[in-house]
């Protein structure tokens, strides 16, 4: 994209203050429990807490007789279609009788009454009678598919990767590796639970506000279940609590049920999940299985990489196949491997289906391929620096789908860098010393270097376009409103900022909007670390426009030459005058009828890609990064503590920095649960950690003393101001980190996240491989 | 789920609030609103003893400690006399909770919840606590090891209160209180240890490892009687670990219990030069 900005880019790359911070710190900033409507009845989930069987009556008639019960909905009372499933639409919305519910989570029927106390007693009063079936509870159990959930087999998706010749790969190796690597599931832990409020509306359609990532699914998803057209449906995104992916596709589902209530009672209907609820029913991360074989060269050149990764895609498939392509294009790392072999399969079983989270299928890979990166460097004795450096992707090299990359590859740059700000041969002496004089306490430094490619990628450019509208009004203050969401990640601070940048108007000015279908059209879903660059580059277009207008006006008004307008700051000058305020320039537009709004878009590239071969432009473009980092291990009770921590990340630009530290230091801790503590525990599927007691997420104790990190910005040339995207990768980096430090520590290779202390204790007391 | 909740403003009162079967005392509430919650308790009265301000003192007994059942642990550990009579409960309650849990929980709450994780109470055991308990029938003392009886189950009995406890002075013994949890802050234990030590004199308490926190007695006099040089060290932790019946729970298996006591045990009393300079 061409850049009309001035030199000088005052407003990106400064510090500013997040947009909404005084909002959300004062309590003024308004989610979906603060919205109220009058007549709003409390709803309330009936769900099937068994985890297979037949479903042969639904008697509501105890729990009909509750006071302040308005209703209890079923199938019969879905208006539309009984679907539900963004992907696939292979979930009923509200499972019917005779047909089989195949998780604890199955939703059957939502409770309306006048107080959430009066639903949730109401729905525990629900008696569902379930004939229940034998349970598919594991991947393994689940590919011999004795028991079958869906069709045929459970075993329904199958993605591969082809490229060059693995045998012949292996054949060349001095050092043949293989393991298998479990990476077990994780529960998003957003701090909101999911949340909607459902009303009939002033257009005889139903509004929802809710805790949403993506309104656009929301509105296509009720669409179907009210059989309304899309029209009459309309999102509003009140403010959101954290979604890390949980948000992804779930609120479709949530705001279906309460529509249900709300269709029916013709009533506003609340629907907020306790988080018991929320944890039984929703997405998580996906566990993945994987055996990987790796060749390599006796100075460590990777000449071949085979992988076969199963992923349980629960009960529904969901999002899992988009999930899979992820997986599939991560699988083989940040490397430049001439000969690759990867299939991932996707596996039907009767738990709760998981989906979208923060790094969408890769951080599993992406600890396998890093634990057999550093094991290579191990045995061979070479340092796991210069291990990475020597595979590492550069401008020219293909990546594991022969994909030739041209610009913006800031891998190198990321090593050299963490290498250099970890001290690291200090680092690992210093480590060595404290080793030999203690015996219950053993440390190691671990290292990652990984790859993550940028927004929806060649198996979802279809949807990967976002659109943005920008009115300045009469007062000067301007109204930005974009198809993306905000949902703490600082998406509106951003697109603030690229406003000011573009438009010359106070960063004060400027209000982003809550993203509401009904000014926005379709800009697919806020994931994939899309945001920056797609409703950046769409705001940043339509900016761009009413500069053009403004310069013009000026110009004519100051008899002086356009290219010489200078916008910054709230003020208009051009050349030595003395300039204009930007609100008068704008009194001055309005007068003379000056178009003073405009629409932006942008979309994807066109990405070539061969689903049959895996072959092919997977992304538009990858960001990098490197992390290093120490922890201590405790030989008697396996528990382990990071203490220092170094990371780099390649970012292309960081038009917000505040806003990118925030995503590394957040994105590392929740990378650290993962790879430790969060261990989401069974017992016939159904789920025992369903709250924070049990559930094991990092308090600010267990963030290590030392926390470094720094910022590459190899720019990307379709980003704006050379943006790509860090709200991902910043958490993919730390599993592998960890997992390596610990194998290092004790000696033993850690093959499963979370590296519990009762698992590496395990790992410790095992007999000498 | 409802409830009245009742401030009493004296004990008399309290006692008179206490005779109904379904009334619960909310001190600090830490684990009381917790129950609630989740509906395994369902009191219709809740019966709050903030406004009695004989229940909030720290008396110095001389050889003991008493404390009254509405004393936080943000109090204890900023109380003169814990700081210096009883170290081992400060360091059970260093690693409560959050500042938040510790600013309302309780010494005397963590013994009336009588869970065999209880920190503070593993702590009081070691301390040989005597519990003070008020009713219909007058006041009765009962040691803190009789009186708590299964996991949540104590000998109180309907209209009873647990008015304070005493404790010993313990500053003559070298303490040591390790908990395994499953993170640094906000955890339960997983296996709790906690030792105390005077010359030939020993006192152990295991938390998490057993129905109620249980004290090793048996381990102890073979402390005192044959030492713990040589092959007696392993002779010593095996008698210690006849004393735990851990189970398999959400938090871990018991074969992982077994594993860090023991564990825990060689490293406190076979490795004086690193592991347990505290105690030996």
């Amino acid at each position: 994209m061409k850049t009309s900005a001035p030199e000088r880019e005052r407003v990106v790359g400064s510090k500013v203050t997040r947009v909404d911070a005084v909002e959300k710190v004062t309590g003024l900033a308004k989610y979906a429990p603060d919205i109220y409507f009058d007549r709003m009845v409390h709803c309330a989930l009936v769900i099937a807490r068994k985890p297979h069987g037949i479903l042969h009556k639904i008697d509501a008639s105890r729990a009909q007789k509750l006071p302040g019960v308005f209703g209890i909905f079923t199938y019969k009372d879905v208006p539309g279609k009984n679907r539900l499933g963004e992907v696939v639409d292979d979930m009923p919305c509200l499972v019917a009788e005779g047909e089989t519910v195949k998780h604890y989570g199955d939703v059957v029927a939502v409770v309306a009454a006048s107080t959430q106390k009066t639903a949730e007693e109401a729905a525990r009063k629900v008696r569902l009678t379930i004939e229940e079936l034998p349970a598919v509870l594991d991947i393994e159990e689940a590919r011999r598919d004795e028991i079958r959930i869906h069709g045929s087999s459970n075993v329904s998706v199958h993605k591969k990767i082809r490229k060059g010749d693995v045998s012949k790969g292996f054949s060349r190796a001095d050092l043949i590796i293989e393991d298998n690597f479990m990476a077990s599931y994780q529960e998003h832990a957003y701090i909101e639970p999911q949340g909607v409020v459902v009303l009939p509306d002033t257009d005889y359609g139903m509004t929802v506000y809710g805790s949403i990532q993506c309104p656009y699914y929301v509105q296509s998803s009720l669409s179907k279940v009210l059989g309304f057209p899309m029209s009459k449906v309309r999102i509003i995104q009140a403010e959101t609590g954290g979604a890390f992916g949980g948000k992804e596709d779930v609120p479709s589902f949530v705001a279906s049920y309460a529509a249900v209530a709300a269709y029916n009672l013709k009533r506003p209907a609340r629907l907020i999940y306790p988080r018991e609820i929320d944890i039984h029913t929703t997405s998580k991360r996906h566990p993945v299985k994987s055996r990987y074989k790796m060749g390599f060269s006796k100075d460590g050149e990777i000449l071949a990489i085979e992988v076969d990764a199963y992923m349980d895609m629960g009960a529904y498939a969901t999002l899992s196949p988009v999930v899979m392509f992820r997986t599939l294009v991560h699988a083989a790392g940040a490397y430049s491997v001439d000969n690759v072999s990867v299939d991932t399969y996707g596996v039907y079983t009767n738990k709760v289906p998981p989906g979208a989270f923060r790094g969408f299928g890769s951080p599993q890979v992406l600890f396998a391929v890093e634990s057999m990166v550093d094991e290579a460097s191990r045995r061979l004795g070479i340092d796991p620096v210069d291990m990475r450096m020597k595979n590492a992707l550069r401008e020219g090299s293909r990546t594991s789908t022969d994909q030739l990359l041209t610009e913006s590859v800031g891998a190198v740059e990321t090593l050299d860098k963490v290498n250099e700000l970890s001290n690291w041969k200090e680092l690992n002496e210093r480590v060595e010393a404290f080793n030999r004089g203690s015996l219950f306490q053993k440390r190691g430094v671990g290292l990652s270097h990984i790859i993550y490619g940028v927004s929806l990628g060649a198996q979802g450019q279809h949807i990967d376009k976002s659109g943005a509208h920008v009115q300045i009004n009469r007062d000067g203050s301007v109204d930005v409103r974009i198809g993306g969401t905000e949902m703490g990640q600082g998406a509106k601070t951003v697109m603030a900022i690229i406003a000011a940048e573009e438009l010359g108007q106070k960063l004060s000015q400027i209000v982003v909007h809550q993203t509401d279908t009904a000014f926005v059209p379709d800009s697919g879903p806020t994931v994939a670390s899309r945001t920056t660059m797609f409703s950046g580059n769409a705001v940043r277009i339509a900016c761009k426009s009413l500069r053009e207008r403004l310069v013009k006006l000026y110009a004519e008004l100051n008899s002086c030459s356009e290219d010489e307008v200078e916008l910054h700051d709230g003020m208009i000058s051009c050349g030595q005058d003395k300039g204009m305020p930007f609100d008068e320039l704008i009194e001055e537009a309005f007068k003379k009828n000056v178009k003073m709004f405009e629409a932006g878009w942008y979309q994807s590239p066109v990405l070539e890609w061969d689903p049959e071969s895996g072959i092919g432009q997977a992304y538009i473009t990858y960001s990098f990064a490197s992390q290093v980092v120490v922890v201590e291990v405790d030989m008697i009770t396996g528990n382990t503590k990071v203490l220092e921590a170094y990371t780099v990340h390649d970012v292309g630009k960081a038009i917000n920095p505040e806003g990118v530290i925030g995503q590394i230091q957040g994105g590392f801790v929740q990378g650290m649960g993962y790879a430790l503590s969060e261990d989401l525990k069974m017992l016939n599927g159904r789920i025992l950690t369903d709250n924070f007691n049990t559930y094991i997420i990092p308090t600010i104790r267990d963030i290590p003393r030392v926390f470094k990190y720094g910022i590459v910005e190899d720019e990307f040339s379709e980003g704006p101001y050379g943006a790509k995207g860090i709200g991902e990768p910043s958490l993919m980096a730390t599993p592998p980190a960890i997992a390596n430090a610990i194998s290092r520590a004790i000696g033993r290779r850690i093959r499963h996240i979370p590296a519990t202390p009762e698992y590496v204790l395990n790992v410790i007391k095992e007999d000498a491989e | 789920m409802t409830f009245k909740l009742m401030i009493p403003n004296t004990e008399g009162e309290l006692q008179q609030e206490l005779m109904d079967d379904e009334a619960r005392i909310l001190a600090g509430g830490t684990d009381l609103m917790v129950q609630m919650r989740s509906g395994k308790v369902a009191p219709t009265r809740v019966v709050s003893i903030k406004k009695l301000e004989r229940l909030k003192e720290i008396s110095d007994l001389g050889e003991r400690i008493r404390i009254g059942a509405a004393v936080t642990y943000s109090e204890l550990q900023r109380s003169h006399i814990l700081q210096e009579k009883s170290p081992i409960l400060l360091k059970a309650i260093r690693q409560i909770g959050s500042l938040q849990i510790r600013n309302r929980g309780t010494a005397v709450g963590n013994i009336a919840n009588a869970s065999p994780a209880g920190d503070a109470v593993l702590a009081m055991v070691l301390s040989e606590a005597r519990v003070e308990i008020m009713g219909p029938k007058g006041e009765r003392h009962e040691s803190i090891e009789s009186f708590i009886i299964g996991p949540g189950r104590t000998t109180l009995s309907t209209g009873e209160y647990i008015r304070a406890v005493v404790i010993e002075k313990t500053d003559d013994w070298q303490s040591l209180f390790i908990k395994v949890g499953q993170r640094n802050a906000m955890c339960i234990s997983v296996a709790s240890i906690g030792v105390l030590r005077k010359g030939k004199e020993v006192r152990l308490a295991f938390g998490s490892v057993a129905p109620v926190v249980v004290r090793a007695h048996k381990a102890e006099r073979f402390f005192t009687r044959e030492g713990i040089d040589g092959t007696k060290l392993g002779e010593f932790v095996e008698r210690c670990v006849e004393s735990i019946s851990p189970i398999d729970d959400v938090r871990a298996s018991s074969w992982y219990r077994r594993q860090v006591v023991r564990g825990e045990l060689m490293k406190i009393f076979g490795h004086p030069d690193v592991g347990g300079t505290d105690v030996t």
